[in-house]
């Protein structure tokens, strides 16, 4: 199948007789891009395919709302960061939990669960992700593993670059700080 | 006439109450070695180099970046299909079937605000700790009103989300009486379809 070109893909998108073929390639483009960011934030794949699949039908319901003021896949991290955290806010309330509550779950998604694959050290890691605060690990995993520009996390987040490498420079240190702690 | 003293007189000046001081010869002792700073720019370059990342972790340079998620076997290459198959059941509204409404006419504008604010006393209410402070029926719409400086939802978001599960927009062109429909229609709702709308927003 060819790639579009994202203006090509646009336009292909607002008109109704080519709307459903391009979503197709929309969704093939930006899933694996969109799957692994929520991944991170939820952890456990079912969780994630959930939201995943939740984050793109928004998206499809959406679509006559998309301006083109932002990038394609800034929208959709969007939609899908907004996805991750409201599936973990309702997880918490319709459960009573607290935030530690929550980060022991995800833990024990991380020691437990399937289609997990990483040496000890990168699980530790990850859990020293985990025990961060939302904002700082948001701003981690997309900087450190999804390698965004600071001015493409900023249009996402709706957070100034400067405040977002703060947020990054504690993140490095907490983790650090709970590695060392480990050892 | 320009009265402002060379910077050698200043520092003399402020010398004035230590004349041991002011008589002393003032030059550096300290002397770099010969050549320092021809060789300083490359030797700080060579330092930049040598330095392995930007973050301030030994941690993180040391362990190799690696995604440890994995998904099951053909799962992006069905995951396309399966969504197009849920799409086929949603229809998507045309841009031209919507008019764009003008929120800031002033009794929208007033209604949405005090949507808002009963949206954001609801959600107190539904908090478990402070569940039975407060009641629907029980908060009188002046009051609510009362209440516009509580704008941190954006009121274009609360409409859309009332219209998407309302066809509000319809009923707003019809009647002409925002305030009255969108308080019915909150008031309408039960306890989890106002948490689903709270979670939607």
């Amino acid at each position: 199948m060819v790639a579009l070109e994202e203006k090509e893909l646009l336009v292909q998108l607002r008109h109704p007789n080519t709307r459903k073929q391009a979503f197709g390639h929309l969704v093939r483009r930006y899933q694996q891009m969109l799957y692994f960011h929520i991944r991170r934030i939820v952890i456990d794949h079912e969780d994630a395919d959930d939201v995943l699949q939740n984050t793109l039908l928004k998206a499809w319901k959406n679509l006559h709302k998309f301006r083109a003021e932002a990038a394609l896949k800034t929208w959709l991290y969007r939609i899908a960061t907004n996805e991750a955290l409201t599936f973990l806010n309702r997880k918490k309330r319709q459960a009573h939990q607290d935030v530690e509550d929550i980060q022991n779950d995800l833990r024990h998604s991380l020691r437990e669960g399937k289609h997990i694959d990483g040496e000890e050290i990168q699980i530790q890691l990850q859990e020293a992700i985990i025990r961060l605060p939302e904002r700082q690990r948001l701003v981690f995993n997309m900087r450190y593993y999804e390698e965004l520009k600071y001015d493409e996390i900023s249009a996402i987040l709706g957070v100034t670059t400067g405040g977002l490498k703060a947020s990054y420079h504690h993140a490095v240190k907490k983790i650090e700080h709970y590695i060392v702690n480990r050892a | 006439m320009n009265d402002k003293k060379h910077p050698s007189e200043e520092w003399q000046e402020e010398l004035q109450d230590a004349p041991n001081l002011q008589r002393l010869k003032r030059e550096s002792i300290f002397h770099p070695p010969d050549g320092y700073f021809d060789r300083l720019a490359e030797h700080i370059q060579e330092s930049v180099e040598k330095t392995p990342s930007t973050t301030a972790s030994t941690f993180l340079n040391q362990v190799p970046k690696k995604n440890i998620f994995s998904v099951p076997a053909l799962y992006f290459e069905e995951l396309p299909h399966r969504l197009m198959q849920l799409v086929d059941h949603i229809p998507i509204p045309a841009e031209e079937s919507r008019p764009i409404k003008p929120l800031w006419r002033p009794q929208y504008v007033l209604a949405i605000a005090a949507s808002v604010s009963l949206l954001l006393m609801v959600a107190i209410w539904l908090f478990p700790s402070t569940k039975n402070v407060l009641e629907l029926k029980d908060i009188p719409v002046e009051d609510l009103m009362a209440e516009i400086d509580w704008q941190d939802i954006p009121a274009e978001t609360l409409v859309e989300v009332l219209g998407e599960e309302k066809d509000l927009f319809d009923q707003l062109d019809e009647s002409g009486q925002e305030e009255k429909i969108l308080n019915d229609l909150l008031q309408e709702m039960d306890d989890n379809e106002l948490e689903d709308l709270l979670l939607d927003i």
